[in-house]
């Protein structure tokens, strides 16, 4: 008997993926698998095809496997604790009255049902508590989406709190009002049912902290879902995508962190290794600009390592001709392919909206470049011409001049 | 990697207003978890005036650590751009969220299978509608195959630092930390500007379910 049960529920596992289509869609996977599970059923007579040509599950099975996948979901933390302790008290009253009376084949019976009832009601915590277990184990896998995940463990939470509450009513105050004799039952009510109610406590402390955790998790997703839905949805029916008054204009004060971010170097934009020019090209390229200015910074760099850029005690000593780097800096920035297309192209796209002359020369020294305002002021760096002439976004290298500001 | 050089990646990403989750760099993210590594960055960072934020720890990203008019200018530069990024993560997002047929968001370290995803949108039309739309948005090209499309809207989330192409050549991305910070970034702005969604029904059919 227990072999064929195993080989049934072993077939009955292989085959559940096409038991749940059957259940759900009344139709067979269009599989291999599918069709030999189903022949397999049919041998079991727990699925059939219908006149019509729809497949179904035997009555018996189908209600054999609701009953026994539902009883997860169905099964309540709502153990009837008040009850049986009042029957064990009970019971033990009954019993102490017997033995007053010297009713011993009584008290026999009332000893029996006191076990009983202490036995029932540990089963029945544990029972509670091994559903909690499955629960969390699981993940309240039985039910699909989130929020109904969210509410079982609500549920869950809820139903364990109570059960907690309900282990105080097996108080062993209210036990030694009756005193008991009997060793057996004695030792059974200290170490059987107060010893099983403290470890009780224990599981459903702990069952608590995981579901809380799991709630927390599921409150989690729950939110970003819906929170990508609220935002398509406002985009999709509002023409006002600007949040940037979330960013105080005050100058006193500060921006919450998560909208103070640093500007980004974008990495994309700078040339990669193959494309990076040589000193030499970039000297070239310097006396291609007018950067007569900027010889004229490089050589008193050069000569007096000493020039005086302590004004905001930046730096009081320049060990290497940095105004030099600072060129290659600049120009390396700029320069995207081998050809001589400017990156200020992009920067220009970037701030379009709003671009005004300033605001992009801003952009290009703090943002783009990352120089430091202190170190930045040290140059100009303008186009050549007139701004609304030339400002139009399609610069060329030739268009950008860089000049020592003195 | 040695030390120093684990610091000075940290630093240099910060510094290159990266984010740091374990999902793009997780020799620094691991570096970063440590309280005292915190504390040798954020002095370093705070002697160049900015500071090391985070969120919950998820990821780790630089701030200014205090105002100046230029800074101020920066910051509302990269949140003006931040929030134009916003959009096309919202619809990717939700997108992902219909392909999947998951009421759950895409977050951190979640995989996608650009192969999956071509399939899903290839055999539904109000899919590659969508997908079609989003495309428009990130101005790229509408014409070329469904896996052409979709891998456009890809790459455009791989630049932006959104998602992480695990190898080159293999079609298979990680969310990163980025995507979280945005999903922050909405719910903040959700909880400071609570108002501009009054009027938002979820009830309502989106714009997308009716095409």
């Amino acid at each position: 008997m227990s072999g064929a049960m195993r080989k049934m529920f072993r077939m009955l596992a292989k085959h559940a993926s096409t038991i749940d289509t059957i259940i759900t869609e009344g139709v067979l996977p269009p599989t291999e698998e599918a069709l030999k599970g189903f022949d397999e059923l049919h041998n079991y007579n727990l699925a059939f095809e219908t006149a019509s040509g729809s497949i179904r599950l035997s009555s018996a099975f189908q209600n054999f496997l609701e009953n026994a996948l539902k009883t997860e979901r169905t099964l309540a933390i709502n153990l009837d604790v008040g009850g049986y302790w009042r029957s064990i008290l009970f019971n033990i009253n009954q019993l102490n009255h017997s033995n007053t009376l010297g009713a011993y084949s009584d008290s026999d019976m009332y000893k029996r049902l006191v076990i009983d009832s202490i036995y029932q009601l540990l089963d029945g915590i544990n029972n509670n508590i091994q559903q909690l277990r499955n629960r969390i184990e699981n993940q309240f896998g039985y039910v699909h989406s989130i929020s109904a995940k969210r509410k079982e463990n609500e549920q869950a939470i809820a139903e364990a709190r109570t059960l907690r509450q309900a282990l105080n009513i097996i108080d062993e105050a209210e036990l030694l009002e009756s005193p008991i004799t009997d060793l057996r039952l004695l030792s059974i009510i200290n170490n059987d049912l107060f010893g099983g109610k403290q470890s009780a406590i224990k599981e459903l402390i702990n069952a608590l902290t995981l579901m809380q955790a799991l709630l927390i998790g599921f409150r989690k997703l729950e939110g970003r879902g819906k929170l990508v839905r609220q935002f398509k949805q406002y985009f999709d029916t509002k023409t006002d995508h600007d949040f940037s008054d979330l960013i105080s204009v005050e100058e006193i004060s500060m921006p919450p962190n998560i909208t103070n971010l640093v500007k980004a170097m974008n990495i994309d934009v700078y040339p990669d290794e193959s494309s990076l020019l040589t000193r030499n090209d970039l000297i070239d390229l310097a006396q291609s600009l007018n950067l007569v200015e900027g010889e004229r910074f490089k050589k008193e760099r050069d000569n007096n390592s000493s020039l005086d850029m302590t004004q905001d005690d930046v730096e009081k000593t320049v060990e290497t001709p940095i105004g030099v780097k600072w060129l290659e800096d600049i120009l390396l920035a700029l320069i995207k392919t081998p050809g001589d297309k400017v990156l200020v192209n992009n920067i220009y796209k970037q701030l379009k909206p709003e671009c005004k002359p300033q605001l992009f020369l801003d952009a290009i020294y703090t943002e783009i470049l990352r120089l430091p305002a202190e170190k930045s002021k040290f140059f100009i760096f303008k186009p050549l011409g007139n701004y609304s002439k030339s400002f139009n976004g399609n610069f060329d290298i030739k268009d950008i001049s860089i000049h020592f500001n003195h | 990697m040695i030390f120093d050089e684990v610091f000075t990646s940290a630093v240099e990403s910060l510094l290159a207003g990266k984010f740091i989750c374990p999902i793009t760099c997780a020799t620094s993210y691991d570096f970063l978890s440590s309280d005292i590594n915190r504390e040798r960055i954020q002095t370093y960072l705070y002697q160049t005036g900015k500071t090391l934020s985070h969120i919950d720890h998820e990821f780790y990203y630089a701030s200014y650590e205090s105002m100046t008019p230029d800074r101020r200018r920066s910051s509302r530069t990269v949140f003006k751009q931040t929030q134009q990024e916003i959009r096309p993560v919202v619809e990717f997002l939700s997108l992902m969220m219909r392909v999947s047929n998951d009421e759950r968001s895409l977050y951190t370290g979640d995989e996608i299978h650009l192969a999956q995803i071509v399939s899903k949108i290839e055999n539904d039309k109000s899919l590659l509608k969508s997908l079609d739309r989003i495309i428009i948005q990130i101005k790229g090209q509408l014409k070329g195959s469904v896996f052409d499309k979709t891998k456009q809207l890809i790459n455009s989330l791989v630049k932006t630092e959104v998602l992480k192409q695990i190898e080159p050549k293999i079609d298979i991305y990680l969310c990163t930390g980025k995507l979280a910070y945005y999903i922050n970034l909405m719910e903040f702005i959700m909880t400071y500007q609570a108002e501009k969604f009054d009027d938002i029904d979820l009830d309502e059919p989106a714009q997308d379910d009716l095409i």
